[in-house]
């Protein structure tokens, strides 16, 4: 049976059309993917995230094990920094894509939901025996909450505390409703916002404190189908549909991760390499002719031949049509190059499209200093 | 929620008898597991189905399915200004939200379909 989070009668008593993810019960939509999205691109909305994997890094060794395992420098990171970042394979592919927090004595990843237990095996691999170092699964105990969209800062700052000063990709302690928490200026939509960690009943106190908030301003509830209309939109990858073990970071478009100079992790070499070479293929945007849908894996054409695949579809109200990402052929990845996408088993024109679709509100706070 | 005067089929399509005549259109299951629905194509009129054949396709974001006749017959009317509206199939399924009219073949195909009651207990236990 699907786990359950702790805001499940919550979502049931909001009407929320549930679906199954990564062995979690979750809201698909409230009312409605696109006006969920809509709502976030405009004002703002409230997603249940403690489906996510959180992992705690503790005790002696805690930084250095996570340092070794993702390709960003996470010496350098002061408490109260996040920084995006992957666990890459030996052959460079990417084991997860993951956010690290940096705290004072202890360091929290949030991973992909799907792939908490790899992430798990994997840390426990490179773990260097006799080490103290304690890597807790606080996922299901630790929760999460998304707060995003432009009026995000505004509903968020008045429950607490004023957040014009806290930069993006930085966290700071906080108080909600009485309860402690952690905030950090972070997201996936493409939109300035933020993610609440709570703990315990607090969880439920500070969804329904935000819950309040949010449609007291003409936000709403937003669930995963308005997720991932939102990040795909924004161009950011999933693990699973554009990244994979077998998918380096340099042909994801995420090469900016890839510190290769930083001290040794896990993947260096294989990254190193592959960063000196010429990608075969590209990681771009396709926008179809009409209202088709793209979906995974489906064939992407140019003058008769299959030249790439799509990794994620959807309708996007910002072109009114079917939109997604895919790789292509290098020859074929210039903005503005006609392709067809095979949709149902029909071909429809498509054209290629430089990433990303859409540039929100998100890094707002970016030029403000620790 | 199931109108007791339709009658339905396993792959989600609900049929009003009108004399010769079916309405068919789609459930307010489907339209739910659908979500907004994005794109809808329906047949010409003239053109014949089998029970169980496809007759057009419906999608959203999350799925694309096939539209299935639950009887056999001609195509008579297809509601072809829903293309411009496709909400009203998400709003008013049972209703507005009308797909075609089939010219039946076989009246005793209906035999075949659930009634809202038994629609209903099928949908319960997870519709498939």
């Amino acid at each position: 049976m699907a786990g359950r989070t702790p805001l499940y009668a919550q979502h049931l008593q909001a009407g929320a059309k549930l679906t199954e993810f990564a062995g979690w019960e979750m809201p698909l939509y409230y009312d409605g993917i696109l006006v969920e999205r809509n709502s976030v691109r405009t004002r703002i909305g409230l997603f249940d995230l403690c489906h996510m994997g959180q992992i705690q890094v503790e005790g002696a060794g805690a930084e250095d094990l996570v340092d070794y395992l993702v390709c960003s420098d996470v010496g350098s990171l002061v408490p109260g920094q996040a920084r995006y970042s992957l666990f890459c394979n030996e052959a460079g592919g990417i084991v997860d894509d993951l956010v690290v927090f940096r705290g004072a004595e202890r360091l929290r990843l949030v991973v992909n939901a799907f792939r908490r237990e790899a992430d798990l095996a994997w840390m426990e691999r490179w773990r260097p025996s006799g080490s103290e170092v304690e890597v807790l699964d606080l996922t299901g105990k630790a929760g999460l909450l998304a707060l995003q969209g432009p009026y995000a800062e505004e509903v968020l700052s008045p429950l607490v505390g004023d957040l014009s000063s806290l930069a993006y990709y930085h966290f700071r302690e906080g108080c909600l409703g009485g309860q402690p928490c952690l905030v950090s200026r972070t997201g996936y939509t493409g939109e300035d916002g933020f993610e609440v960690f709570l703990e315990g009943e607090a969880i439920r106190e500070g969804w329904d404190a935000l819950q309040k908030a949010v449609i007291g301003c003409g936000g709403r509830l937003c669930g995963l189908g308005a997720r991932d209309l939102l990040r795909l939109e924004a161009g950011y990858p999933l693990w699973g549909n554009e990244i994979d073990e077998e998918t380096d970071p340099f042909v994801a478009g995420l090469g900016w991760v890839v510190e290769v100079d930083k001290a040794k992790f896990v993947g260096q070499d294989a990254l190193s390499r592959i960063k000196q070479s010429v990608p075969e293929r590209r990681l771009v945007v396709i926008v179809v002719e009409g209202p088709r849908v793209p979906r995974h894996g489906a064939a992407i054409f140019a003058e008769g031949a299959q030249v790439g695949f799509i990794t994620s579809g959807s309708f996007s109200p910002l072109t009114e049509s079917g939109a997604g990402l895919g790789y292509v052929k290098k020859e074929w990845a210039a903005a503005g190059t006609a392709v067809q996408v095979d949709i149902a088993g029909r071909r429809y024109s498509a054209q290629v499209r430089s990433r990303p679709l859409y540039r929100g509100s998100v890094g707002r706070g970016r030029q403000l200093k620790d | 929620m199931y109108p007791a005067e339709l009658r339905y089929s396993r792959s989600h399509e609900w049929l009003r008898v009108e004399g010769k005549r079916a309405v068919v259109g789609i459930t307010h299951y489907a339209a739910g597991e659908l979500g907004d629905v994005t794109y809808l194509e329906l047949p010409d009129p003239g053109v014949s189905v089998m029970r169980g054949d496809s007759f057009g396709v419906v999608e959203s974001i999350k799925a694309v399915e096939d539209l299935v006749s639950p009887v056999s017959g001609q195509i008579v009317e297809a509601n072809a200004p829903l293309i411009s509206s496709l909400e009203t199939i998400n709003r008013d399924p049972h209703g507005e939200g009308w797909l075609v009219v089939v010219e039946m073949e076989d009246a005793s195909e209906l035999q075949e379909l659930m009634t809202a009651e038994q629609y209903e207990a099928f949908v319960e236990e997870g519709g498939e």
